[in-house]
């Protein structure tokens, strides 16, 4: 997650992908240069450029500059927001609808939420777009009749257009601090029904600011541990155990046997928490002490180990599909 | 002016013949004097031809006039007269009966004498006379002149009665059938000249009726009704027919149609309630219009919340207090089952989609339905819920008819025609076709024109016509959704518990990606929309009959839109769903269909249970063993076995005599013998009827004229009004039942006779005045 690496990546990932899908092992990569390494390892997030297209990707995609920008903490360093999630914060290659305006049936949108700078860029956007990309590129694979947009979708919580898309993504939730008018978007967005999964956010700390925000936008609604027997273990893939899936830098270390720590901060336990409406469903799907982003983000490389993606990936397809059938 | 021209009604001279009673001097006589009459006119026709005044034409007139008035003339000298055969006094019999129901309470004016008297102070003043001073009635002693007269009264039973007694009009249905039958067998072997019925009408047309109207007519004994009230009241308000369905979930709007009736109240204020145990559940106001037939329907919508056979109570009260001819009338009741489900909807959807999660969560709160579904996450692999137990939908869509049948509706979403089989797609019309089931179609990229469904069987049971060019594909049209004519009154879509126009307009736009042809014949549009840039008009929802079940079509993929964009509390897309989702399952059959013939049977009359038994393929089963078990309401249960009908394959029937009032519930098992345990095989049904007083004869209170006629028709006999007392006894007096004798009646003495001499004789003066002849 935090690192935000410049990135060259040569890495076949559908092949990645396809042996995630079937357990395989067997992985085909290359990669032209070690992650971590090369400009902005904790600058600005670099433009990704996936080196196996999709075919619907056409022309170039242009470089960005990414809200926010400023290091450090607090409220006086907010992230500049964009004022309409149609134009930025990325400009979009690709249209949201088809030809003939017909919608896609799934949109992976993500929150641009207003929070505290990290590391120089907005925290909602750590990973963002290519993990965001990456884990559609899998999700596609995996699920074959979901028919989804295969490219990042960064909404605003008071953006009208919101509703549209029953499914969010937030990351680094422990740097949020909404507005009010967000947390009110977001409020009636999930009482309406829309689906939230939180990911990426570590230790007691940022667990204490994310219960305190969300306790602002459900009010009187707890946050409580998801038993293995629910049904977003089960949607499509059988989970029978949450496992930590650690950022990029521990994972190569983990693979490499110089540390066993998948942890960061005091989160020693990866847990999937959530918050449920009072019909017992899942509004909110929370993974604490986890980072699924990075594991989608890196799923490619063969520095990051495969058990951690292949959870990745399957809680991920399985939040998705839970949202969209329950 | 019959009469007053040929001395008798004209019924005389059907029944009679025509005879001459001149003797043979007379006509020796007449033949002489025809003789010179001819040889008069051959002479006058000569004196003509010789005038230069009378043309050819006058000449004919003039001789046509003369011989007219000759010949009229002629046949009075002849003495015509009209040989009847009248009874012969006091020695044959007439019956009288007097229909005692409580219909004959109604005060209307019409035929009667005194203004604003009952039904009943008539038949007393024609039968029984005024109390205490042991005489009977007008119409008795005319009787009773001539005839020995037996009198009867009836309602629903019959018996004989004495000009001493009083009547009492409390019967509470007119059954004249069974009276008929009392009488033909107490006066066999009597000569009976015929059968006076006094009735306003209201009497049952059963089969003994009929059956008694035959031996009647075979008898050769006319029946001679006089008809009692008027054809119209001057004032009454009155529910004349109640439309509810018989059967509803738990939780539906109902939308219940009431027929009212209202001569004299055009213009006035009603108010209609709905009572459930003394309760209003819904009432409705309304102006009664001026002009048309003084009767006007009414809808009201109302929500089932409580199970159980629901006895509903609907009641019009007008604003004016003013009187009408009958208040018994102004509340009527009907019974409404409300089952308890969970009732099995399977949903097919092709691939994952938001819409699939919002309707289904828009009904998980509904105990009333459980929506099995089944979701295509790859080729082959589905992803289940709601099932009943791990082997439920296990293979994915249903292959077998008994698989999919057990369901009573079947919702298929963005899935691609090319997915089915020939065989699964034929099943899936017979489910709606021979199994009765409900079939909803939604829109979606894969869905109908675009999912490759023109020219596959299931494209005949789209209530539209589908376009089969091949290059279609979906492209998106978003609609502002308005309710059709129709759809504004259907209780589905009654949302808000209003059809306001500005409510459907505050409701987000849907998109439609589907192209659709006309609506087929017999389709209906309920939902339609206008695209927000076009205006273009948009097919939204549309339902069709098909064979013994129904069809729908839901275009908009985005629905979850009313769910989303709309404020958090708001229900609006969740009432949408459950109330299709319950409509199209309405009136869905189990195997076993079980009904009363009528739901209120009067007390101490005979229920008449029937039921259809279906095999769990859902062919009619006449092998099965069906059994009725009834529960008195004073929980006493009997149980009988009901019979084969040899007509109607997979009928049962059977009768019940009820004695207890209140509600008696059947419940009807049907074993069909199949499967290895007869637990699998046997299939029930419940129902309820309710005895007691039904208050029926003060419903069609005015005089009906239909049975009467009919009944007179089929005898021989003729319908009199209450005031023509005196043509009824004429008309009884030759009767040619009963003893009788042979009468002659003189007719040289009619006054068309000697109109027809003196337009004649005085009509050819006249012309020869006219044309200057001597």
């Amino acid at each position: 997650m935090r690192h935000s690496l410049g990135w060259r990546a040569g890495l076949l990932a559908a092949t990645v992908l396809a042996s995630v899908a079937v357990g395989s092992t067997v992985l085909a990569m290359t990669a032209s240069r070690p992650a971590g390494s090369g400009p902005g390892a904790h600058g600005p997030v670099q433009t990704p450029r996936l080196v196996q297209q999709q075919p619907r990707e056409r022309g170039t995609f242009r470089p960005r500059s990414v809200p926010g920008g400023q290091r450090g903490f607090g409220p006086l360093q907010l992230p500049p927001m964009p004022q309409d999630p149609d134009d930025a914060p990325l400009a979009r290659r690709e249209p949201l609808l088809r030809d003939g305006n017909v919608p896609y049936d799934f949109y992976f949108s993500r929150i641009a939420y207003s929070g505290t700078a990290l590391w120089g860029y907005a925290s909602w956007s750590v990973d963002f777009p290519k993990a965001d990309r990456q884990f559609l590129l899998g999700v596609r694979r995996l699920i074959e009749t979901l028919d989804l947009y295969p490219f990042e979708n960064a909404m605003l919580l008071d953006s009208e257009k919101l509703r549209d898309f029953p499914f969010l993504y937030a990351v680094e939730v422990g740097h949020m601090l909404l507005t009010p008018s967000e947390r009110d978007g977001l409020r009636n967005y999930l009482l309406s029904g829309g689906f939230l999964m939180v990911d990426d956010f570590w230790g007691s700390l940022e667990w204490a600011h994310f219960v305190r925000q969300m306790s602002e936008v459900l009010p009187g609604f707890t946050i409580e541990p998801v038993p293995m027997d629910h049904p977003l273990f089960h949607t499509f893939y059988d989970i029978n155990r949450v496992v930590q899936v650690p950022n990029l830098g521990l994972a190569r270390d983990f693979r490499r046997g110089i540390s066993t720590k998948t942890w960061e901060q005091d989160g020693y336990t990866a847990e999937v928490l959530g918050i449920f409406d009072e019909n017992r469903r899942l509004m909110v799907a929370i993974n604490w002490n986890c980072d699924l982003g990075d594991a989608w983000e890196w799923a490619e490389s063969f520095e990051y180990p495969l058990e951690f993606s292949t959870y990745a990936y399957q809680i991920g397809v399985n939040t998705i599909v839970y949202a969209m059938t329950h | 002016m019959f009469e007053f021209l040929f001395n008798y009604r004209s019924e005389l001279f059907s029944q009679g013949e025509l005879t001459f009673l001149a003797g043979p001097v007379r006509l020796l006589m007449l033949s002489v004097g025809l003789a010179l009459t001819a040889w008069a006119l051959h002479r006058y026709r000569k004196s003509l031809t010789g005038s230069d005044k009378a043309s050819g034409p006058v000449q004919g007139l003039l001789l046509a006039l003369r011989a007219l008035g000759v010949g009229a003339l002629v046949v009075a000298l002849l003495e015509p007269a009209l040989a009847l055969s009248a009874i012969k006094p006091q020695e044959s019999f007439v019956a009288v009966l007097a229909d005692t129901s409580a219909s004959m309470t109604v005060t209307d004016t019409e035929d009667l004498d005194q203004p604003a008297a009952t039904r009943a102070a008539w038949l007393d003043r024609s039968l029984v006379g005024a109390p205490f001073d042991n005489e009977p009635g007008d119409l008795w002693r005319d009787l009773a002149t001539r005839f020995q007269v037996r009198a009867y009264a009836f309602d629903e039973t019959a018996g004989r009665i004495d000009f001493a007694e009083p009547l009492s009009f409390d019967g509470r249905r007119s059954d004249l059938g069974s009276a008929l039958t009392m009488v033909r067998s107490e006066l066999t072997g009597v000569p009976l000249a015929g059968v006076v019925v006094l009735t306003d009408g209201a009497i049952e047309s059963t089969d003994v009726l009929i059956d008694e109207s035959l031996r009647f007519r075979s008898a050769g004994i006319p029946i001679f009704p006089v008809a009692v009230g008027s054809a119209r009241f001057d004032r009454d308000l009155e529910i004349a027919e109640i439309r509810v369905p018989r059967r509803t979930l738990l939780g539906s709007t109902v939308l219940a149609q009431v027929q009212i009736g209202y001569p004299g109240f055009a213009g006035e204020t009603i108010t209609v309630e709905i009572r459930d145990e003394g309760r209003v559940i819904q009432q409705r106001t309304a102006e009664l219009p001026v002009g048309g037939d003084d009767t006007m329907s009414l809808e009201l919508s109302f929500r089932t919340q409580a199970e159980g056979t629901r006895s509903l109570e609907f009641a019009v009260t007008p604003q004016s207090r003013a009187a009408e001819a009958v208040t018994l009338n102004n509340t009527k009741t009907v019974l409404l089952e409300v089952e308890s489900g969970p009732h099995k909807i399977l949903y097919f959807e092709g691939e994952p989609r938001f819409e699939y999660k919002f309707i289904r969560r828009a009904v998980a709160e509904d105990p009333q339905l459980q929506l099995v579904s089944l979701l295509r996450m790859a080729d082959n692999r589905f992803y289940r819920q709601s099932v009943d137990g791990e082997d439920e939908l296990r293979g994915g869509f249903p292959t077998r008819r008994e698989e999919l049948f057990k369901y009573r509706g079947l919702v298929l979403g963005s899935i691609e025609a090319s997915f089915f089989t020939y065989e699964q797609m034929r099943m899936i019309v017979d489910f709606a076709a021979e199994r009765g089931g409900g079939v909803l179609f939604l829109g979606g990229s894969n869905a109908l024109a675009e999912g490759g469904y023109a020219g596959t069987p299931l494209s005949e049971l789209i209530p539209t016509e589908l376009s089969d060019r091949r290059e279609v594909g979906p492209r998106g049209v978003s609609v502002n959704v308005q309710p059709t004519a129709l759809g504004r009154e259907h209780a589905a879509l009654q949302l808000q518990g209003t059809s306001d126009d500005a409510f459907w307009a505050s409701l987000p736009e849907l998109l439609v990606l589907n192209r659709t042809g006309r609506l087929k014949p017999g389709a209906a549009a309920l939902l339609a929309g206008q695209t927000a840039g076009t205006q273009e008009a948009q097919l939204v929802l549309a339902h069709q009959r098909f064979g013994a079940g129904s069809s729908m079509l839901f275009l908009p993929t985005d629905s979850f839109r009313w769910q989303m964009r709309l404020p958090t509390e708001d229900q609006t897309h969740e009432i949408l769903w459950r109330q299709i989702l319950r409509w199209l399952i309405n009136g869905v059959d189990d195997r076993v269909v079980a009904s009363p013939q009528r739901d209120r049977v009067e007390l101490g009359g005979d229920a008449v249970l029937e039921a259809t038994v279906r095999d769990q393929r859902f062919q009619a089963d006449p092998n099965a063993l069906v059994e009725a078990e009834v529960t008195s309401p004073s929980g006493a249960t009997s149980r009988f076995d009901l019979t084969w009908d040899p007509l109607t394959e997979g009928r049962y029937s059977g009768e019940l005599s009820v004695n207890e009032p209140g509600l008696h519930a059947v419940t009807v098992f049907a074993d069909t013998g199949e499967g290895s345990q007869a637990t699998a095989a046997t299939a029930k049904a419940n129902f309820t009827f309710e005895a007691g007083s039904l208050n029926e004869e003060f419903f069609g209170a005015v005089r009906q004229a239909g049975v009467m006629t009919r009944l007179a028709s089929e005898t021989g006999g003729q319908t009199f009004a209450g005031n023509d007392i005196s043509a009824l006894i004429d008309q009884l007096s030759y009767s040619t039942a009963g003893v009788t004798v042979r009468e002659e009646r003189p007719l040289w003495n009619m006054p068309i006779l000697l109109c027809l001499i003196l337009l004649g004789l005085l009509g050819e003066w006249s012309a020869r005045r006219w044309k200057g002849l001597r």
